[in-house]
């Protein structure tokens, strides 16, 4: 089979980052291509100067045999290149059938003309199998049908290549495999796809090839049927596992002292009855991988997600926060992911965005005391090792690293008994990842507990003192002492999947029919 | 049957219609006189005077967007009217139009290229161009002696003592807008910018050119109106129309658009604008209440509108999402 796609030598820089650096990625025709690596690998940016949102810095894209720079998703649409994105990007009040059209609707000499459209749009949809109505509006339908229109809008524009990128990442087990039928469909008809998906069951079953990438480098392109997932983590990783050194308390973990405990939590969509206990000082990892549930479980017990069924228990008592701020006053801390969305104020200065969120603790008589918090924001400066020239800075003037320390300064400022980071680590340099793991184990120390959430493997190996790792929302396995190492985490990840793909299709079959009483 | 599935089709489509309803028992309740052929048609001129405004913030509304400055858009529209008057009846049209649009299009370009928030961009030019209207006229109500006749005929003229001239203008607006935003590309795109801005790029819609246009339709149809008020009545004063842009969005919403953008029918803001001008007459026509009472009825009005938008889109997704639920356990 000839390459339909074959983009050489991609690089693409932004600001302080370097995206891609000379990337190579071919698709064959009619194939189904994975395209893996952890987040920040480079993937997303590789989509997007394929679909012509991003112009490449240098390398040449040539697709059916012809070089072509797209300026816009437009002219990457007209060539035959569509995207089906991972948030829906569909229009929700407008019908089904519009939402296939937009841009290309089909005219008469009244203008638009919609029964052409809803008949056209109709048979286009009941030829990929949906029973979709598409006279009826886009939100009346749920996650599933939304992203099945949106295929069936790529269709509709002669797509050759249909990229894409985490479709299955709000689907249950039944929508997956109706998506699979589509994206056979697709196959059949010799339409290219390109599956972004962290589910390897997904990609091991769908897929024909796949390639990694990693940093922004090409790593390889390997046939799936002579890989296996292990292999595949490994790729992505991108290090043969090493067991790692570990570091040693220099005081113990105060087992008796269960700080946090969660049972049975359950959060649509991605949290699946996850338990875990954090005791007094200790250090627990969350592993998995992007899309386990890692980030959900936390949010779920802070109170930023709800959750349907579970406890929460924070020294024993019973808790069930609805907003974060009763967390905070609980004595969580929470250190989002996305540190420049949700975490600083950029245009604050540096002893602002270090008291925000402790006001309470630097106020006499209900007024906020200048110099108490003073002495408070220079107290975390110094502890901290804050590099900043004042602490009147703005904070966007510092670097990611210092940022990330103000933003651990914030929170324990207000004297959290569990901390609990998500990717603290993420976009600083090396130097300051050090420092910054350095503080986590100062925190425990002084019996503080975290839970830490990260998807470097060396970094948990290194410092925690358990590791509960997710795989699908739910715990798949727990490591302690002596067992934690990375190809033990990987074993765990990877490991054991046959075997619940079968009880999850198991559980599928009786959903059906609960679906049927139920409508 | 046939009759009660229609109504009941039509409601689906237009829930403002109920309020449409119960306003007109209300106002024939009320006043004796309300149903009578003088009474309506004065009500339906008045209506028409000021309509075209709240389709071009329809407009606007639909791209997610707003337009703060059309009251003084209106005001001078209706001072260019009058100006040119002096030269030609072509002019006198044609001027204030094209004045509407190009501050329109300064609108368009400030939100849609420059990426200024609207409320910002639009409040600016809203003052500008009031103090240009101020700066040309001054302080004291302008007039120019006796309009052109054909030009009185654009406020003033009428057809069998009831269908007045600017009705019939409403209603042909009312019929072009409805093309525009059901028959057109760009009136498409409209809704798909308001629906989810990043779509429409992903879709390959030009969001600049979609909100541009809707700027300039917004500002000359605002300029419009000022010309067809100052044809009937002669004179403007220099704060004509302020408060104009507040019952052009209230008529919208009132309508049922929704003010995050993609949701909006001409109809229904036709019917939104017809409820407000039902309120006024109303309150003129009784005297149990004063007239200030009728913004106070407005404002409670529209925060019911809004809240209940809030409900219904509130449960839409909540509603997905407990359905899911239920699935997926």
């Amino acid at each position: 089979m000839a390459n339909i796609l074959e983009m050489k030598n991609i690089s693409k820089s932004f600001p302080g980052v370097r995206a891609l650096n000379h990337v190579d990625f071919s698709v064959k025709e009619g194939e189904v291509h994975a395209l893996m690596g952890e987040n920040g690998a480079g993937k997303s940016t590789l989509i997007k100067v394929l679909t012509g949102i991003y112009q490449p810095d240098g390398g040449e894209i040539v697709f059916q045999g012809k070089k072509q720079s797209f300026r816009n998703s437009h002219e990457a649409q007209t060539a035959g290149i569509s995207t089906v994105y991972q948030e829906l990007n569909m229009i929700p009040y407008l019908t089904v059938s519009e939402n296939i059209y937009v841009g290309f609707y089909p005219k008469n000499k009244f203008g638009i003309d919609w029964k052409r459209m809803n008949r056209e749009s109709q048979e286009l949809v009941d030829g990929l199998g949906l029973e979709l109505d598409v006279r009826r509006q886009l939100n009346s339908y749920g996650t599933a049908q939304q992203q099945m229109t949106s295929i069936a809008r790529a269709v509709s524009l002669n797509a050759r290549l249909v990229v894409m990128d985490e479709p299955t990442s709000s689907l249950d087990t039944n929508e997956v495999k109706m998506l699979f039928g589509i994206i056979r469909k697709l196959k059949e008809q010799g339409i290219s796809v390109v599956f972004i998906s962290h589910r390897l069951d997904e990609i091991f079953e769908i897929c024909d090839r796949t390639s990694v990438l990693k940093d922004g480098e090409y790593v390889g392109t390997y046939e799936m049927s002579q890989i296996t997932q292990l292999e595949l983590i490994s790729k992505m990783v991108g290090k043969d596992l090493a067991v790692g050194e570990r570091r040693v308390r220099s005081t113990p973990v105060d087992e008796e002292h269960t700080v946090l405990k969660a049972e049975g939590l359950y959060s649509f969509p991605k949290v699946n009855g996850v338990s875990l206990e954090i005791k007094k000082g200790e250090v627990l990892g969350l592993a998995g991988l992007l899309g386990s549930g890692r980030t959900e479980t936390a949010k779920a017990i802070f109170g930023c997600e709800e959750y349907q069924s579970g406890k929460i228990f924070v020294d024993g008592k019973e808790v069930h926060f609805k907003e974060p701020h009763q967390a905070v006053k609980a004595g969580l801390a929470f250190c989002t992911e996305n540190r420049r969305e949700e975490g600083v104020l950029p245009d604050v200065s540096v002893k602002d965005n270090i008291t925000v969120s402790s006001l309470k603790h630097i106020c006499r008589k209900g007024f906020i005391s200048e110099k108490k918090r003073k002495v408070l924001s220079d107290k975390y400066i110094g502890k901290l090792r804050i590099k900043t020239p004042t602490d009147a800075q703005l904070l966007k003037n510092l670097s990611g690293g210092n940022q990330q320390k103000v933003i651990l300064a914030r929170w324990l400022a207000t004297d959290p008994k569990l901390i609990i980071l998500d990717e603290p680590t993420r976009g600083i340099d090396v130097g300051a990842k050090r420092e910054v793991e350095k503080l986590i184990v100062e925190f425990a120390e002084q019996g503080i507990s975290v839970l830490f959430i990260s998807s470097e493997l060396s970094e948990l190996v290194r410092n925690c003192d358990r590791i509960v790792v997710l795989r699908e929302g739910q715990v798949a396995g727990e490591l302690e002492d002596r067992d934690i190492n990375e190809p033990n985490i990987m074993q765990i990840i990877a490991g054991a999947s046959l075997l619940e793909r079968s009880r999850k299709e198991d559980e599928g079959g009786s959903e059906e029919k609960k679906d049927g009483t139920e409508s | 049957m046939k009759i009660w599935n229609f109504i009941k089709k039509a409601v689906r489509s237009n829930v403002s219609l109920v309020g449409l309803f119960i306003m007109l028992v209300l106002a024939s309740c009320i006043n004796q006189n309300f149903l009578s052929m003088e009474n309506l048609s004065n009500v339906f001129r008045q209506i028409s005077l000021t309509g075209p405004i709240a389709v071009g913030m329809l407009f606007v509304i639909l791209c997610g967007s707003i337009d703060l400055s059309v009251g003084s858009v209106f005001a001078l529209g209706a001072v260019v009217t009058l100006y040119f008057s002096k030269y030609s009846v072509a002019m006198a049209i044609a001027m204030p139009l094209l004045c509407g649009a190009f501050f329109g299009f300064i609108n368009g370009l400030l939100v849609g290229c420059m990426k200024m928030p609207p409320f910002v961009g639009t409040i600016s030019t809203q003052m500008f161009i009031r103090g240009l209207v101020l700066v040309l006229i001054g302080e004291n109500t302008y007039s120019v002696g006796k309009l052109p006749g054909s030009l009185q005929v654009l406020g003033k003229g009428e057809f069998f003592s009831f269908i007045t001239v600017p009705a019939i203008i409403f209603v042909v607006l009312l019929a072009a807008g409805s093309f525009l935003l059901n028959r057109t590309r760009i009136g498409r795109n409209m809704y798909v910018v308001g629906g989810n801005p990043e779509s429409a790029t992903m879709m390959g819609i030009s969001v600049p050119a979609t909100l541009i246009t809707a700027y300039t339709l917004s500002g000359m149809l605002a300029a419009f109106s000022g010309m067809i008020v100052v044809t009937r009545i002669g004179s403007a004063y220099p704060l004509t129309g302020q408060g104009n842009e507040l019952a052009a969005i209230a008529g919208a919403v009132i309508g049922g658009a929704y003010l995050s953008g993609g949701v909006g029918k001409v109809s229904g803001t036709f019917i939104g604008v017809t409820i407000m001008g039902l309120f006024t007459n109303v309150f003129n026509m009784q005297s149990f209440l004063s007239s200030f009472w009728e913004r106070v009825f407005t404002g409670a009005i529209l925060i019911a509108v809004v809240f209940v938008q809030a409900v219904i889109t509130h449960q839409k997704t909540t509603g997905k999402k407990k359905r899911k639920i239920l699935t997926a356990s």
